[in-house]
């Protein structure tokens, strides 16, 4: 990957690999707790890695506070636990927290890293999308006085209203078309149709039904948001000569990075609204990895809500601000296209498990494993991650 | 989940949040303020700790313009929270007061006519419980 006449930039690039993914049913209503649901998915990453979980020795949450470090070392045996973190990026806390375990491992300081997430979104006591919003409802969001103090009493109180903000104005400067939210809905829903573990499989989505769908919060329809559904997932990442050891179902790490924008916690005083965090992740993560962005075979974009995917794009330089529509015409990002995005449905049409549902696709996809949704020839992915009010990280993998 | 939530309008922290004591204190005189670095200057909205440029964790009264340009907007036509369900549809509007300094509030008038770059003026609400509320409203 790396040309050996460059000084190395970073010292991540393929020391670190996905041994291992492992993902809990995606229902609509579970007796299980978050932790329960996160501690079983980190196991089944283990399982599928080929290693007995008391061998773990580091611990990586995305966005959770919970299962804490001693509820994982408790659950899965483990022997010596060596390093642990919780990440903070709301949704872009999974990929982040992969890059970190990347690392750590580079470093020498562990060689066996669960990177784990979940969250009961239908099953929440305040589900987002209900009339229960409350300051510090959804838990773990950056700036809770000036939610509490500004916003709340102004009746912005959940995402897709926080958003609304980027996004009109993302209309009113780019003329951008519209019609790009609609083809990103519709290419979610279709490729949801051949994942099994797609929340969504089973109910194709037409553009009739697409417009004929209520507006919740202009620019949004309901068809542009993402699910609320149950689960959890994970992964492990390990060491080249862990990787070595376990065999080739193991996927290299070729580099990542997270990135925030300015006024990270305040998008309505954001002197460039459209600044996201991950515009500077991507330029990071690509230089590591010293590959173009037309050398990517597919991309798993965090999505929760469609507008958010063409925003990325645009962000990530696969084309300009208000191009993310064209980009996403004629077919180009459905399977079969130049850039497949989300083959197993994303948090739009599989499950929202914070992107580490995308993590794991991505997996799927550079084993070979993909089945009906197989990209032809995938050599190189990206997952992106989007959080909080614009923080973004990004991983590339190969095989 | 136990119990339904009241309509109960959604109120400033207040007491909980000394940083906004001198904002909510000059809202119930009818002025809008922010706050400006007694050190080097830079005018600060919302209120942190710190100074971002210099860190100084002085700051002077600074009041702003109570009226502006519409920079972005919302629609709403779902409620979160009770209180503003009878409400729908409503507009809630982000306003360039001044150079760096946008306030946001709910706009009070026909949100299907919002439109970025719309003159609008403040208007102060007073709650229930006598907290100001930032509200918008066109400008004639």
């Amino acid at each position: 990957m790396m040309e050996a006449a460059t000084v190395p930039t970073n010292n991540i690039t393929d020391r670190a690999y996905i041994a291992g993914v492992g993902e809990t049913e995606y229902v609509r209503g579970t007796a299980k707790s978050e932790r329960q649901l996160i501690l079983e998915a980190s196991t089944a990453a283990c399982r599928d890695a080929g290693i007995s979980p008391s061998e773990i020795d580091g611990i990586i949450v995305g966005w959770k506070d919970i299962p804490t470090n001693e509820d994982f070392i408790a659950a899965l045996g483990i022997r010596d636990l060596k390093v642990h973190s919780h990440v903070h990026i709301g949704g872009a806390s999974p990929t982040a927290a992969i890059v970190q375990a990347a690392g750590l491992i580079a470093a020498g300081l562990a060689e066996r890293i669960v990177v784990a997430t979940g969250h009961n979104f239908y099953s929440a006591v305040n589900r987002l999308s209900s009339m229960m919003q409350a300051p510090g409802g959804v838990g773990n969001i950056p700036g809770q006085e000036i939610r509490s103090n500004i916003e709340y009493p102004a009746g912005i109180l959940a995402p897709m209203q926080w958003y609304s903000l980027h996004a009109n104005r993302w209309f009113h400067e780019t003329k951008a078309d519209p019609l790009g939210m609609e083809i990103v809905a519709l290419t979610m829903r279709q490729h949801a149709q051949l994942n099994a573990k797609a929340y969504m499989r089973g109910r194709p989505l037409t553009s009739e039904q697409y417009r004929a769908s209520s507006v919740l919060v202009k620019p949004f329809r309901l068809f542009d948001i993402c699910l609320e559904t149950d689960g959890a997932a994970a992964v492990l990442v390990v060491s080249a000569a862990e990787a070595r050891r376990l065999g080739k179902r193991s996927i290299a790490i070729a580099g990542g990075a997270e990135g925030h924008p300015d006024s990270p916690d305040d998008i309505a005083n954001r002197p460039d609204i459209l600044d996201m965090g991950i515009r500077k992740a991507a330029t990071r993560a690509f230089d590591m990895a010293g590959i173009r962005r037309d050398e990517i075979d597919f991309a798993e974009i965090y999505d929760c809500f469609t507008f958010i995917v063409l925003r990325q794009l645009e962000e990530m330089g696969f084309c300009k601000r208000g191009e993310g529509p064209d980009f996403v015409k004629g077919g180009r990002i459905a399977l079969g296209g130049d850039l497949p995005i989300n083959t197993h449905g994303g948090l739009m049409s599989q499950a929202h498990t914070l992107g580490m549902n995308h993590v794991v696709e991505a997996v799927i996809q550079l084993r070979g494993e993909a089945g009906a949704a197989q990209v032809a020839d995938a050599h190189i992915g990206l997952v992106t991650g989007y959080g909080d009010f614009g923080d973004g990280s990004i991983v590339i993998l190969h095989n | 989940m136990t119990t339904i939530q009241s309509a109960t309008q959604p109120l400033p922290l207040l007491a909980d949040s000394p940083l906004y004591t001198a904002y909510f204190a000059a809202l119930r005189e009818g002025r809008l303020t922010v706050r400006r670095c007694a050190a080097c200057g830079t005018l600060q909205w919302p209120p942190r700790d710190l100074c971002g440029k210099c860190q100084s964790s002085n700051f002077e009264v600074a009041d702003v313009p109570a009226s502006g340009e519409v920079f972005t907007y919302s629609v709403m036509y779902r409620a979160f929270q009770p209180w503003f369900a009878d409400m729908l549809p409503y507009g809630v509007v982000v306003v360039q007061v001044c150079d760096g300094i946008r306030v946001l509030g709910r706009f009070l008038g026909d949100p299907e006519t919002l439109a970025c770059g719309q003159s609008v003026e403040l208007q102060i609400q007073r709650s229930e419980s006598e907290a100001p509320i930032v509200c918008w409203r066109a400008r004639k």
